[in-house]
């Protein structure tokens, strides 16, 4: 081995990451050459110098009381962060030294979430205080015509009823509820199906006067029931048409028709009973007899004091398009059918 | 050796591996635990950096708290050693780069400090003598290394850390972890060798 080598090898050699194969090679040599024995020598002195340098390094007893102290400021300076904004808040509010601002602040939301629930809880006891939605909605709709007197004789579930009723001042509003979207799903599907074959069976009965085919409902959700309360409905109904048709030809424009408009008020109330009676039922077909009834109920109900022809022919028109004196007379000689 | 193994594995687990799970909860007995086991290479490491002991002692306080607010950045309780080295030596480079028209280099008003450590009794007054005047050239010698150079020197000649450890401590390559090693000993023996001769002939 030459001798730069041997010292090339020097340091890994005391540094401990010397490779094996070659110690004999080297400790050979330096057993053999004094210049590098003594090379190897001054390396080892430096390394004893820095083995030695760090040894006698050690801590005070105040790098741990320090550190503990700064440990115990670092724990209370996060709870202090986690609790600063009641901190900044109570203090705003209260502005007093100390933690009186703090137990203020504290004693002020516990009280307030008490006053809630107890506000929470009488609502809760007394849900009429409170009006809901559709109450208001149902007593913005209160209009014309006024709500006739009741009558003593109606059942009980209709007079159950009665209670919750309500007279839709205008005929558009009346449509709304027949066909607007109020209903959905497949019992509407189905009494839309059912109305349309009724409306075509019963335009084909009054154009053709033949009334030996009797209409079948395709939805059996229609129902047969027919009571008699509703049988006097429709009676009255039809006598009141029949007559506010036939005074028309006789009487014409500007005669009187307060009869006929006291008699309609009468019957709109009931009608309006009988129809969500149906509806509820599920009697479609006389559901949708008396959607058509009532707007044309509501016309007279509404007509002025001093009728005009041109009022009188609008519902006369309206009649027509309906058929709805037909549909009341086939209602009730078929009443099965229905 | 079943039972060794067995006994060997019990020890492990028993071991301080839940010592740093326990001072995230805050339990401080575990966080003395760690700063007693780990504080002394530390405070050394930090030493040879800025060569005065009582900025020392001040950036292993700083190391510990920074260990103590950021525990949750530890990932692997095995390599808490490695993840304070690598904590102090941020503190030491902020160190430096706050005082950075200080050239980084070791204080040497620490003198004092150095003289009046403890004598080693087994030792002759004129070893003594020439111990103390040795640690000071080390000292300067360290302190006229460039920060890098110094980190690699420090944790590989004098706390004998492998390549891997002060790769993973420093985030350099090993390949330039060597050369500044290489660079470093010539350096540090340049310094020293004339101290160094001159002490063999008064011995």
């Amino acid at each position: 081995m030459r001798c730069d080598e041997a010292l090339a090898m020097l340091d890994d050699y005391v540094g401990g990451e010397f490779e094996e194969h070659a110690e004999d090679r080297l400790t050979s040599h330096l057993g053999e050459c004094e210049e590098c024995a003594r090379a190897y020598q001054l390396v080892k002195r430096e390394q004893e110098i820095y083995s030695r340098f760090l040894l006698e390094v050690e801590a005070t007893p105040l790098l741990w009381a320090n550190l503990r102290k700064g440990i115990e400021a670092e724990d209370i300076r996060q709870k202090r962060k986690s609790l600063s904004w009641l901190v900044e808040w109570s203090q705003s509010v209260f502005p007093v030294p100390g933690r009186v601002p703090v137990f203020a602040a504290m004693a002020l939301i516990v009280a307030a979430a008490v006053l809630v629930w107890m506000q929470i809880n009488s609502r809760q006891q007394k849900p009429g205080l409170v009006p809901d939605n559709a109450q208001l909605a149902e007593n913005r709709k209160v209009t014309l015509p006024a709500e006739p007197p009741r009558q003593t004789d109606t059942p009980s579930a209709l007079v159950s009823r009665r209670e919750d009723s309500s007279l839709t001042g205008s005929r558009q509003q009346v449509s709304t509820r027949r066909y607007g979207p109020k209903d959905r799903g497949r019992e509407l599907r189905v009494a839309r199906t059912g109305s349309e074959d009724f409306r075509a069976w019963l335009r084909k009965v009054t154009t053709t006067g033949d009334s030996s085919e009797q209409f079948v409902p395709a939805s059996s959700l229609v129902s047969g029931a027919w009571d008699s309360e509703a049988g006097r409905h429709v009676q009255k109904a039809e006598v009141l048409l029949r007559s506010f048709r036939n005074s028309l030809g006789v009487k014409g424009a500007g005669l009187d028709v307060s009869y006929e408009k006291r008699q309609s008020r009468e019957l709109i109330a009931r009608n309006i009973l009988l129809r969500r009676e149906a509806q509820s039922t599920g009697d479609l077909a006389t559901e949708e007899l008396l959607s058509r009834l009532e707007p044309i109920l509501i016309d007279i109900a509404n007509l002025p004091k001093k009728t005009s022809s041109q009022d009188v022919r609008q519902i006369k028109e309206q009649m027509r398009r309906e058929g709805i004196v037909s549909a009341l007379y086939f209602r009730q000689t078929s009443p099965a059918v229905f | 050796m079943a039972g060794q193994s067995r006994v060997y594995t019990g020890t492990l687990m028993s071991r301080p591996e839940n010592l740093p799970a326990r001072a995230v909860r805050g339990d401080h007995e575990a966080f003395r635990q760690i700063f007693e086991e780990h504080h002394r290479s530390i405070l050394r490491y930090i030493y040879a950096m800025v060569g005065r002991r009582d900025l020392a002692e001040e950036l292993t306080q700083e190391t510990f708290m920074g260990a103590y607010r950021n525990w949750g950045t530890l990932r692997d309780e095995a390599k808490l050693s490695m993840w304070l080295y690598g904590i102090a030596r941020n503190v030491t480079r902020k160190h430096f780069h706050a005082r950075r028209h200080e050239k980084n280099e070791v204080n040497t008003e620490d003198d004092q400090a150095v003289l009046a450590e403890p004598a080693d009794a087994a030792l002759p007054p004129e070893d003594n003598l020439l111990n103390h005047e040795l640690r000071r050239v080390v000292r300067d010698a360290l302190g006229r290394l460039d920060e890098d150079k110094r980190m690699v020197f420090t944790l590989k000649v004098l706390q004998f850390h492998s390549y891997e450890e002060i790769a993973m401590i420093s985030g350099f390559s090993i390949s330039k972890l060597k050369t500044d090693l290489h660079r470093a000993k010539i350096e540090m023996r340049r310094m020293i060798r004339p101290y160094l001769e001159v002490s063999d002939e008064v011995r």
